[in-house]
């Protein structure tokens, strides 16, 4: 059985605060934390792993939140659904295979999922995040913000429909 | 003891095959394979190209905030390296006496790491070789096999593993970055609610944890002579074990024993590790060797880790764990048992161990005690903390100056210890199944299979089952091509 949440939003977040703009994630799950807002539940961690499938719940969206190279502008909202890739295996899955085990593993479809990708350039051990990481993360966060300024019931279709703006424009 | 498959006398006549997994977070491994035109194996070497800065990354704190920033040194053990450094601060301070508390809230707090990272190899990394064999499908042979073939069983991996992660975070406050351990003990009590939600689910757990150990003992068991020969050689074993012999985890004295099971040291304290253990530089390998110094590197080399440990101990203060641990032994007729594969079955003899100490923690009235904290007074600039981590044995070593930063820092990781111990089990791979062979997928992954038993921290990489992409190459000493499998990542092949 599938669990089950009184939360509006999962938010995942990881990385790892000590290596350069791999903090994004840690950096805006400390600012959604800082909320304080019953409604959200707030993941974080150094890698998705395989038991976080326990932390998805039903029918309630999900929302992936990470630093990201392959991008050119701050910030990115991109819409999921489950794929078997490569990481299936190891000890650091991606969102969309992290969806795939879900569904494979609890014999239901995943909730709405959606993956905010970050822009970051440096990853390196010790270092601080990147001056331009940094704005990145405000932009990012002005976004999320104003996501949940909202009313709870709004940010499913709030995020949907970013998701579809945002990875045409931004 | 020293396999003579490190160095080969005419490597310059050979053809070079080179085994290169794709490189991670936490490490990058490949191995390389010298043949003559026969094809016939006369070299073997895994290479593990570690991050080396962790040192340079403590150098410059304050002590105190030693124990908090090792834990961003790995993603996959951080409450290990947490607990290590926990430990050796709480020496430079003064505290190494803890609370009872406090001493079992970390214990708490290891056997929930332990638990979850057992799991995790095992139903999920390692479960889909074991149950389906090496040589299977590769397409079949990854996790969403597992889930396919054996739903219950992979659904049981996710909930083992989830169960440690809680306990880690009703301790640390978070499942990672944490702060249960301070200089002296811990920062936190075991709230009422956290301790009887553990406690309700801790009977399934050790169910579940008895079937695990019944998986491995009857695939290790029922696959012979393979599981007994397979990467295996003698070796010696070292870990850490209570005074009167009892296998711990957390806080113990060195032990070390010969391949027939003498010993070479006992009772040694962490605090003089460094007058046993010493490590050897080769210039092919970034990668220490460690040796004990008694024996010296050609015959000191030994095997830490879970085999270690189960082999090392005269017994297991948990009644369930302690019973498989006799039939463990009795199938090696009492001696040491050498098989790289038994790793799989001392590992699930801990994972059920865990449990049961779980149980026992959670019932213990003082776990929910409130005196966490001693006060000692800076009294060493040299600080050493010693832990069993998942993996094996990890020695956490810090010089701290008079304005009471860190000005230097050695770490011995569980899988350096195991460093020659694993290219000595492929190369015994080598010699059994690949010398003479042309090269295929299964061969490829007898390999990943052999390495895959000791759970190394260059995992990321070698828990790729069947996904991880590989390329091997066979050239000639012009560097002509003479044969190449490329293994991609979707588990294809050209």
């Amino acid at each position: 059985m599938a669990p089950t949440s009184d939360a509006a939003v999962s938010v995942f977040a990881w990385g790892n605060e000590s290596r350069g703009d791999d903090a994004i994630g840690a950096i805006l799950a400390s600012r959604i934390i800082g909320l304080d807002n019953p409604s959200i539940n707030v993941v974080e961690d150094h890698q998705l792993q395989l038991e976080h499938v326990m932390d998805i719940a039903e029918n309630v969206p999900a929302l992936f939140i990470d630093a990201s190279v392959a991008i050119q502008t701050d910030f990115l909202l991109e819409r999921l659904t489950p794929i078997r890739d490569d990481s299936i295996s190891t000890h650091a899955l991606s969102p969309v295979a992290l969806l795939d085990v879900y569904e494979q593993t609890l014999g239901q479809p995943a909730p709405d999922a959606y993956l905010l990708h970050v822009r970051g350039s440096s990853f390196e051990l010790g270092e601080d995040i990147s001056a331009s990481s940094s704005e990145a993360v405000d932009n990012a966060w002005q976004f999320l913000d104003n996501l949940f300024a909202g009313p709870c019931e709004d940010w499913g279709p709030a995020l949907r429909a970013a998701s579809s703006e945002t990875s045409t424009q931004v | 003891m020293t396999s003579r498959l490190e160095t080969a006398e005419n490597r310059g006549q050979l053809n070079r095959i080179v085994v290169e997994p794709l490189s991670r977070v936490e490490g990058h491994g490949k191995v390389t394979l010298l043949a003559d035109d026969d094809n016939i194996i006369h070299e073997v070497r895994l290479h593990i190209v570690e991050f080396r800065g962790f040192e340079r990354f403590i150098q410059g704190r304050p002590y105190w905030d030693v124990p908090v920033v090792v834990q961003r040194l790995c993603g996959i053990c951080p409450v290990s390296h947490h607990l290590a450094a926990g430990k050796a601060i709480d020496r430079i301070v003064g505290a190494e006496r803890l609370t009872p508390t406090a001493k079992k809230l970390r214990e708490l707090a290891h056997f929930g790491q332990i638990l979850q990272s057992h799991a995790l190899h095992f139903f999920h990394l390692s479960s889909p070789d074991l149950l389906f064999g090496f040589q299977s499908d590769v397409e079949h042979r990854n996790i969403i096999g597992v889930i396919e073939a054996h739903p219950e069983l992979a659904l049981q991996g996710v909930k083992l593993r989830k169960y440690g992660q809680e306990i880690i975070r009703a301790i640390c406050g978070k499942r990672i970055h944490g702060t249960g351990a301070i200089p002296g003990g811990m920062n936190k009590p075991l709230g009422p609610n956290e301790k009887l939600h553990l406690l309700s689910e801790i009977d399934q757990i050790t169910e579940w944890a008895i079937a695990a150990v019944e998986l491995a003992k009857n695939y290790f068991i029922s696959n012979q002579p393979l599981s007994d020969t397979f990467g295996s050689m003698p070796t010696n074993y070292m870990s850490l074990v209570r005074p009167d012999g009892a296998l711990e985890l957390y806080d113990g004295k060195l032990r070390a024993k010969k391949q027939n099971g003498d010993v070479i040291f006992d009772q040694v304290s962490d605090q003089v590790y460094h007058e046993h253990i010493r490590e050897e530089v080769r210039n092919w390998s970034y990668m220490k060797f460690p040796y004990i110094t008694e024996l010296g590197p050609e015959k000191g080399w030994y095997r830490v880790g879970p085999l270690a440990r189960v082999n090392n101990c005269d017994y297991i203060d948990s009644p369930l764990a302690e019973e498989e641990r006799q039939i463990f032994k009795a199938h090696s007729e009492g001696t040491m048992q050498h098989a790289s594969l038994a790793y799989h079955w001392a590992r699930m003899i801990e994972l059920l161990h865990c449990a049961e100490k779980i149980k026992e923690l959670l019932n213990d009235p003082e776990i929910r005690g409130t005196d966490l904290l001693v006060r000692g007074e800076r009294r060493n600039s040299s600080g050493i903390g010693v832990i069993e981590a998942t993996r094996g044995t990890l020695f956490h070593h810090y010089e701290v100056d008079d304005n009471d930063l860190v000005k230097k820092a050695n770490l011995i990781v569980s899988t350096t210890n195991n460093n020659q111990a694993m290219n000595e089990s492929i190369r015994k791979v080598a010699t059994d199944h690949l010398s003479g062979q042309e090269i295929t997928e299964p061969l490829l992954n007898n390999i990943e299979v052999a390495i895959r038993a000791y759970d190394p921290c260059l995992s990321c990489a070698t828990h790729a089952v069947g996904k991880m992409p590989l390329s091997v190459e066979l050239r000639n000493t012009r560097g002509d091509l003479l044969h190449s499998l490329r293994k991609n990542s979707n588990g294809t092949y050209e």
